[in-house]
C-alpha cells in the first residue's frame, strides 16, 4: 500500500502545533538493542528520526487502534505502544523507553489520547455544551481557504476564529442588521463576516494567513 | 521512511465514517479516471480496486485543501501544490457536498481548532473552563494560540 510520504513529510514540517517532542530509545526491529531517537507527536501520528537536528524522517507510526502500556523490559521506564494480533494479523509491539519516570508519565498521557476518536469525542463534549449555552453551532468554516500570500503572522491579526460563515444571517435582535451580513477582510487576508451589531458573534475567520487550511 | 504498514491496512479495513465508488483521478497530467471504492476512517481517505481487500494508497487528509470543482466533482490539494489536485467523480451533487464536509471535519488540526474555539467560548461564557474536568486543561495542544503558532520551523527535505 502507497503511503504518501510526502504528504506525511510536510505535515511533520509544516507549522501545525507540536503535541510532544523529545529523545526516547527504541527497540530496532532486527537489531534489538535500543536507539535514542527524537519523537515528534503530531496529532494520531509519530515521528521519529535520528535526532533533533536531522531533516530526514526515519519512520512514522499511526496511532490508530493501539494501547499504550508500561511493560517489562531490560530498559528502565519502557512502554510499549501496541497492535494485539487479534486485532492486526501480524501487529507489532514498539518498545520504547524514557530517561525518567516523569517522561515516562508523560509520554504515556500523550500516547494515549492521541488517537483521532479521543479528539472527536472531546469535540463532541464541547460542542453539546456550547449548544446548550445558547452558542449557535454549527463547525469552523467548510468553505475551503482562500490562498492568502505570507504576511504579518497570526499574532498581529486581530480577527478571532468563531463562528463559520452562516448560510443564513444569523439570528440577531437588530432586525436591519440582520439582513445585512457584511463581507470584510482582515488585514492578514482573511476574510471575515461581521454582523456590525453584534460584537463578536457571526465574526468568522474564513481564510487563515498563509494559505492551506 | 518506514511506517507501521500493517496496521494501517488494518485502519482501512475498520468501519468508515464514510466510503463510496468514485471516479478517482491523480494530480499528475496523463492521470486518468479510475473507479475506486474511496474510504474515509479518522484522518485518512484510503482508496481500492474495486473487490479488492488492500488498498492501492492512502492520503492524509493534513494541511489539504479540499474544493468543489464541478456539481459532482471535488479535489484535494496537497502540499501548497495548489495545481496539482487529486480529483472525485460522485454520482450525485448531495454526494460530493458530503464528502466534503466529511474530508475537512476529519483533519485533526481542524477539530483541535473546533475544540478550542468551543474551550474559549464556553470558558467566556461560564468563566469555566470545560477542559478542567478532564484534568488536561494544562495541555499544550489545546491551548488557545496553539490553533494559530507559526513559529518558524525548518522546513522538510522534499
Amino acid at each position: 500500500m502507497k503511503i504518501h510520504k510526502k504528504i506525511l513529510l510536510h505535515y511533520q514540517s509544516c507549522d501545525s502545533p507540536v503535541d510532544k517532542e523529545g529523545y526516547l530509545y527504541k527497540k530496532g526491529v532486527r537489531n534489538s538493542s535500543y536507539q535514542k531517537r527524537w519523537f515528534v507527536l503530531k496529532g494520531n501520528l509519530l515521528f521519529y528520526k535520528e535526532r533533533r537536528s536531522e531533516r530526514e524522517l526515519l519512520g512514522v507510526l499511526v496511532l490508530e487502534g493501539c494501547s499504550v502500556q508500561l511493560c517489562e523490559s531490560d530498559e528502565r521506564f519502557a512502554f510499549s505502544v501496541v497492535w494485539s494480533e487479534s486485532h492486526v494479523a501480524g501487529g507489532r509491539v514498539y518498545k520504547l523507553a524514557a530517561e525518567d519516570q516523569s517522561t515516562q508519565e508523560s509520554w504515556l498521557k500523550a500516547l494515549l489520547s492521541a488517537n483521532h476518536a479521543y479528539l472527536q469525542l472531546l469535540l463532541m463534549d464541547l460542542e453539546t455544551r456550547y449548544r446548550e449555552l445558547g452558542g449557535m453551532s454549527h463547525p469552523v468554516p467548510l468553505k475551503p481557504a482562500p490562498y492568502a500570500p505570507p504576511g504579518p503572522t497570526a499574532s498581529s491579526c486581530t480577527a478571532k476564529q468563531l463562528l463559520p460563515a452562516p448560510s443564513h444571517p444569523p439570528q440577531c435582535s437588530n432586525q436591519e442588521v440582520s439582513e445585512t451580513v457584511a463581507k470584510e477582510k482582515c488585514k492578514c487576508g482573511a476574510h471575515i463576516w461581521a454582523c456590525p451589531a453584534s460584537e463578536g458573534v457571526a465574526r468568522v475567520w474564513v481564510g487563515t494567513p498563509g494559505g492551506i487550511y | 521512511m518506514r511506517f507501521n504498514e500493517k496496521e494501517l491496512v488494518s485502519l482501512s479495513r475498520q468501519p468508515s465514517e464514510r466510503a463510496a465508488e468514485l471516479g478517482m483521478k491523480g494530480p499528475k497530467k496523463g492521470d486518468v479516471v479510475k473507479k475506486r471504492l474511496v474510504k474515509l476512517v479518522v484522518n485518512f481517505l484510503f482508496y481500492f480496486r474495486i473487490d479488492e481487500e488492500e488498498p492501492i494508497g492512502a492520503l492524509l487528509l493534513e494541511q489539504c485543501r479540499v474544493e468543489r470543482e464541478s456539481g459532482q466533482v471535488f479535489s484535494i490539494a496537497f502540499l501548497d501544490e495548489t495545481e496539482k489536485k487529486y480529483m472525485f467523480e460522485c454520482d450525485y451533487e448531495e454526494q460530493c457536498g458530503e464528502w466534503i464536509d466529511a474530508i475537512i471535519k476529519a483533519s485533526y488540526e481542524f477539530m483541535r481548532k473546533n475544540l478550542i474555539f468551543y474551550r474559549t467560548e464556553i470558558h467566556r461564557l461560564t468563566g469555566q473552563d470545560p477542559l478542567e474536568q478532564y484534568g488536561i486543561s494544562d495541555e499544550t495542544r489545546f491551548q488557545v494560540n496553539s490553533g494559530l503558532q507559526l513559529t518558524s520551523k525548518e522546513t522538510s527535505s522534499m
